[in-house]
């Protein structure tokens, strides 16, 4: 297989030379047909990599071709391979689907029945054909998105950009969005997924970067990135919110022999212990969390998977 | 290129003709101010009456001398009155209701020529049903008219004692009758001096039915331009609100990663507001011409011309405004207070020419004072495209700059 997009040392700083840098010499490559998500938190620069791989923004430094074609020299061609599905619902809610569809296909240089069954295509896929002379106004969260993938399909892309496209929206929406993404690859189209849920990375992916603070600090497939962190299981205890001793708890938990790292993620009540040594510490954390004043709600014991390489490489949770 | 500006501009006309509470406050709104004001002052602003409208009034004329009858003859060739001769009677019902179209009755007396040349006082009746400007048009011409036949008579008298004293009537066998004769000459041909050679002859021309004494604008004269200059504003400045919102819900980002131009993207969608516009502007005029007789001036070609250029000045403010702020809520604010201050010192809601010399040149440091200019020019003063002129290239020249401000500060992202 040939590379679609080869990103190499991308760098982006705002308001240079003195402005923060958004991303730091990022380097990746995402193959014909493979499905390559960027996971990271929010404010990682995710955003920032996707726009300047859109050419919505100039990288500050290195190089990106897409399809052969170099992002800041020739944008025009870069544009005509590339399908992107913002973030936004970059769309005209007073118009219906069909027609918000018929503009931007004609914005792609789209026309006639060409249009009208690339139209009809990505209804199709979006499985709104039904809704399609309705007011987008009128959707669902989840109905707008599926609308906005649709729009980034119309032009039949080599390679489609997600940006978060799961953002603030219901399960169902959810799984329809992830299973159409899943049936585009199928097609040999190539995909770039942005996410902060590693599920959602975890379950699409051929190949995983994590981004945090700019930075590309591993990439690989899941079984790759697993390897990283070898055998630590993720504790996952969910508390009582009124725990009035939560700082002593940590520092308790930190101490115990085989504990690798300990986080908590007050908003959800989460406190995360990884360890290689499960079975032998888990009472000792029962106890202490008992003796510290931290009622216990639930607990979950997870494998390793693409928290713990995130926990691992960062020495924070993916939600922090 | 132009064809997506083209959808571009479409798209933008489309979502606005859906959006309800815009079209109201853009096009309603102006229609039912034009109304209200064109109610309030009675419409056209210093109407002249038709020159061609002819006043009836009747005469009972109940005495047979020449005088009465020359009385009579001058009010019948008076050009804006049908006389009608009537009896008493009648003259006295014709005036007793306003269903009979009369405007005035005169009565003369049986001996007003006798009293009338003899120099006594003599009363003549002239009624109307009501005081109105026509009554008075009537009332003058009789004072006129009795006027002419006084200084005739007058002027005959000196002819006569003149000739007396000269010693023309002394051969005479009857004296007193010649110089009787010699007077009754003397006051036809007096009367014939007026109508064939007047002292005074005033030629009196209406220069253009909307021209006011001074020019300056009055009634809806100036408040249906006035508010087309306002909204037209108000109109493209939303426009470039929405340009903002576009960028907000990231409709512009994404039009950004289609295979275009940046500089065709921003011409789309300025080229959408100017259409909206001038469409706007052209149900304005119509409306306010078709529904409330509003009257645009004598030259549609200065106005197709003028229209346009006013228009493009206020898409290109939009962009400018659109530019310089950076959020919708800030433009939406600062909207308000540019319109107004635009309509205010630029002459939309009170004439300039009745404000200070130094606001009128404040005010002309705005184009909404050019644009006014020019419409009134068209408008009240009656003018063609020659005289606005000078307001299009003033006009152009604050388009261009706010123009190059807009796009040099346009943020797209």
């Amino acid at each position: 297989m040939s590379p679609i997009v080869q990103v190499e040392h991308l760098g982006k700083q705002y308001n240079a030379p003195n402005g923060p840098m958004a991303v730091k010499d990022v380097s990746f490559e995402i193959q014909k047909g493979e499905i390559f998500s960027l996971l990271g938190p929010n404010g990682a620069g995710k955003t920032t990599t996707i726009s300047m791989l859109s050419c919505l923004l100039q990288p500050t430094s290195g190089t990106i071709l897409i399809d052969g074609h170099s992002v800041t020299k020739e944008p025009k061609q870069v544009k005509q391979v590339i399908g992107v599905v913002p973030q936004d619902i970059a769309l005209y809610p007073t118009m219906t689907a069909q027609e918000n569809l018929l503009f931007w296909g004609k914005m792609y240089g789209l026309s006639g029945k060409h249009l009208q069954d690339r139209i009809s295509k990505v209804l199709t896929i979006a499985d709104l054909a039904d809704r399609a002379n309705d007011k987008v106004e009128t959707f669902s969260g989840g109905m707008k998105r599926r609308i906005n993938i649709a729009v980034g399909l119309l032009h039949d892309p080599k390679v489609v950009y997600f940006d978060e496209p799961t953002v603030g929206i219901d399960p169902q929406s959810r799984r329809r969005i992830l299973d159409s993404i899943k049936q585009l690859n199928t097609h040999g189209i190539s995909v770039l997924y942005t996410t902060h849920y590693m599920e959602e990375a975890q379950e699409l992916s051929h190949k995983i970067g994590i981004i945090d603070h700019g930075e590309l600090i591993a990439v690989g497939s899941q079984e790759q990135l697993t390897q990283l962190v070898g055998q630590h299981d993720l504790v996952q205890f969910e508390i009582d919110p009124t725990a009035a001793n939560l700082d002593a708890t940590l520092s308790a938990l930190k101490v115990i022999n085989d504990v690798d790292q300990v986080t908590s993620s007050p908003e959800e009540n989460l406190i995360t212990v990884q360890t290689r040594n499960t079975n032998a510490i888990l009472p000792q954390l029962i106890s202490q969390m008992t003796e510290t004043g931290t009622p216990i709600k639930s607990l979950t014991i997870k494998a390793p998977n693409l928290e713990s390489v995130f926990l691992h490489l960062t020495g924070r949770a993916l939600r922090d | 290129m132009i064809t997506k500006a083209l959808t571009i501009a479409l798209a933008y006309l489309q979502t606005i003709t859906r959006n309800r509470s815009f079209l109201f406050q853009m096009i309603v709104i102006p229609l039912l101010l034009t109304f209200i004001i064109g109610q309030a002052i009675g419409g056209g602003a210093d109407e002249l009456p038709d020159p061609n409208t002819k006043w009836r009034m009747v005469i009972a004329n109940e005495d047979t001398g020449s005088l009465a009858t020359q009385l009579v003859e001058y009010l019948q060739s008076t050009p804006r009155l049908e006389v009608q001769l009537v009896d008493r009677a009648a003259a006295n019902a014709a005036v007793a209701s306003a269903d009979t179209g009369v405007i005035g009755a005169l009565i003369i007396p049986a001996d007003f020529s006798t009293k009338f040349a003899s120099d006594q006082a003599v009363t003549l009746d002239y009624a109307s049903f009501v005081a109105s400007v026509e009554s008075q048009y009537l009332e003058q011409s009789v004072d006129t008219a009795l006027g002419q036949l006084s200084h005739s008579l007058n002027a005959a008298d000196v002819s006569a004692d003149v000739a007396d004293e000269l010693g023309l009537f002394a051969t005479s066998d009857n004296p007193t009758t010649a110089q009787q004769t010699y007077r009754d000459d003397a006051v036809e041909r007096a009367l014939t001096a007026w109508e064939t050679n007047p002292p005074v002859v005033v030629e009196a021309e209406q220069a253009s039915f909307q021209q006011s004494d001074d020019g300056v604008p009055r009634g809806l004269n100036q408040t249906s331009p006035g508010l087309l200059v306002m909204f037209a504003f108000f109109f493209t400045i939303g426009g470039g609100s929405s340009l903002i919102q576009e960028r907000t819900i990231g409709t512009l980002q994404r039009l950004m990663v289609m295979p275009m131009r940046k500089s065709t993207i921003l011409f789309g969608k300025l080229l959408g507001i100017y259409i909206g516009c001038l469409i706007q502007i052209g149900i304005l005029v119509l409306a306010g011409a078709f529904l409330f007789n509003v009257d645009w001036g004598n030259s549609p070609i200065a106005m197709l011309v003028f229209i346009p250029v006013f228009a493009l000045n206020a898409t290109s403010l939009s962009i400018m405004l659109a530019a310089l702020v950076q959020t919708d809520a800030q433009l939406n604010s600062v909207s308000t207070i540019v319109v107004m201050a635009l309509a205010a010192l630029g002459g939309a809601w009170w004439p300039i020419e009745i404000v200070p010399e130094w606001m009128q040149q404040l005010g002309h440091a705005l184009p909404s004072a050019w644009a006014m200019d020019g419409f009134n020019d068209i408008i009240t003063r009656g003018l063609g495209l020659e005289a606005v002129l000078f307001e299009i290239g003033v006009l152009m020249a604050f388009t261009v700059g706010f123009f190059i401000i807009g796009i040099w500060r346009f943020r797209y992202e």
